[in-house]
């Protein structure tokens, strides 16, 4: 059965095909949570709230891109678990990453061609630079880099327009290249910059 | 956004730094992405940073899939089970107010079997049984917003099942309140004239406001009998009671639908 028979039959109340679309799309939406909370236990109660508030509101669904749908649902969850938990303590993050100078960095530092091989380092520097971007910067970086969706896709899950999708993902990149010039020295030394200065 | 670069000096990297990000992705417009390279041509600065910026998006696509923790399927007493996240307690409110509704219904009901000889029975608090019926089958409350709901009904509930017992325990009849059913018949005969002329408009004026009106005492009402009419208005009232019994419990029916929509609009 195809995702539209799915859906359909989900809406006339058909748990067993809304559970078919549990299957195909709970490793997405999870990791999607994963990757905009940080924590997988939580990513795992926002998943299962993310399902269990679809079925119940896949009747008013109206066509377009369920996994759009699907995902805006999740998106909004985990901005609203975030909100509530971490607003006083991201707010102070996201002053201190707004400036490159707080993180001593300077316009000579520069990431290097080695810092394609991405080593676990490496992830878990990138990992944890994502975890402090401002939300809808986090959002759109984890839908298009990391769940590769397309820019549209993204903007009808994030219910904005194209070019806030651009801006949030050119801001979210231009965000995390100044956390990991300013984690160069966290990460081993093939990983380190060597524009502006070497190795030590 | 499309139509900035125009604008911008291609010779300033403050010009295509917005535009990088896009130009990895093969997001700009034609005039964006010949700007773009235009200027990266003669910037070494910005062909660095583009590499950066294309190192940061490499690293990012090279986070691990995590693995699901646990399956997601729904069960059955999941999906009937109330969401924790949204006001729960109007379920309580809808419930309380369908059943409320019920009894409501079996007392509208069963007011042709009890009211003719009550009412004979104890004229002052026969009026009063008369008076609660209304005031019960009363539609208004229901139709108020829901936080009205509950606390209107109840106190009508309180007013029909004080009225409802009255008449059997009514003063004047102590010993025996069946036998005194049998004045009843002259009683109506009394009233019906007059009982029909001030009760014929009132159904046309619709229950609800018959209800809130009578609750307050009118003395007129005292001489009101059951007759013809009366059981049209009789008639009424339970229809009336009936649709609330319904509407409520569909809100009720319904309420899993609403509490559980997506987050946001």
């Amino acid at each position: 059965m195809d995702e539209t028979s799915l859906v359909s039959a989900s809406q006339q109340g058909d748990l067993g095909a809304f559970n078919q679309l549990v299957e195909n799309y709970q490793s997405l939406v999870y990791n999607v949570a994963y990757r905009i909370l940080g924590d997988g236990d939580l990513a795992a109660d926002i998943a299962q709230d993310t399902f269990l508030s679809a079925y119940h509101a896949i009747a008013r669904f109206r066509g377009g891109s369920f996994r759009a749908w699907l995902l805006r649902i999740a998106t909004n969850a985990c901005y609203d678990e975030l909100r509530s938990r971490r607003r006083h303590q991201q707010e102070s993050l996201e002053d201190k990453l707004a400036t490159g100078d707080d993180l001593g960095l300077s316009d000579d530092d520069r990431l290097t061609p080695e810092s394609v091989a991405v080593s676990k380092e490496m992830l878990e520097a990138i990992a944890g630079g994502l975890n402090l971007l401002p939300l809808e910067q986090r959002a759109a970086v984890v839908l298009y880099d990391v769940q590769g969706l397309s820019y549209e896709e993204i903007a009808e899950t994030m219910d904005c327009s194209l070019g806030t999708v651009k801006s949030r993902i050119s801001r979210g990149r231009a965000r995390l290249r100044e956390y990991l010039l300013s984690q160069r020295e966290l990460l081993p030394s093939r990983f380190r910059l060597l524009h502006g200065g070497e190795t030590p | 956004m499309r139509t900035i670069w125009k604008n911008r000096d291609p010779n300033r990297c403050e010009s295509v730094d917005s535009l990088l990000s896009p130009y990895i992705d093969r997001q700009t417009s034609p005039g964006e992405t010949r700007l773009v390279e235009a200027h990266l041509e003669r910037c070494t600065a910005c062909r660095t940073r583009l590499e950066e910026l294309r190192l940061v998006s490499a690293s990012l696509r090279a986070l691990p899939v995590a693995a699901v923790p646990r399956s997601f399927r729904l069960r059955p007493d999941q999906v009937r089970r109330p969401s924790p996240v949204r006001q729960p307690s109007f379920i309580y409110l809808r419930g309380a107010v369908a059943a409320l509704a019920a009894v409501l219904v079996l007392l509208i009901g069963a007011g042709p079997l009890l009211s003719p000889p009550l009412r004979m029975a104890a004229p002052t608090t026969g009026d009063r049984a008369w008076d609660a019926a209304p005031r019960v089958a009363a539609p208004a409350p229901a139709a108020r917003p829901e936080s009205q709901m509950p606390k209107a009904s109840s106190d009508q509930e309180a007013t029909a099942l004080e009225a409802q017992p009255s008449p059997a325990a009514a003063p004047q009849t102590p010993s025996a309140p069946e036998p005194m059913a049998s004045p009843a018949p002259p009683g109506l005969g009394e009233g019906e004239p007059p009982a029909t002329a001030a009760r014929a408009p009132e159904p046309a004026a619709g229950p609800a406001q018959a209800g809130v009106d009578q609750g307050n005492g009118v003395p007129a009402r005292e001489e009101l009998p059951m007759s013809g009419p009366d059981r049209t208005l009789w008639a009424l009232q339970l229809a009336v009671a009936v649709t609330i019994l319904v509407l409520s419990v569909g809100a009720f029916l319904n309420d899993g639908g609403r509490r559980v929509g997506p987050p946001h609009a």
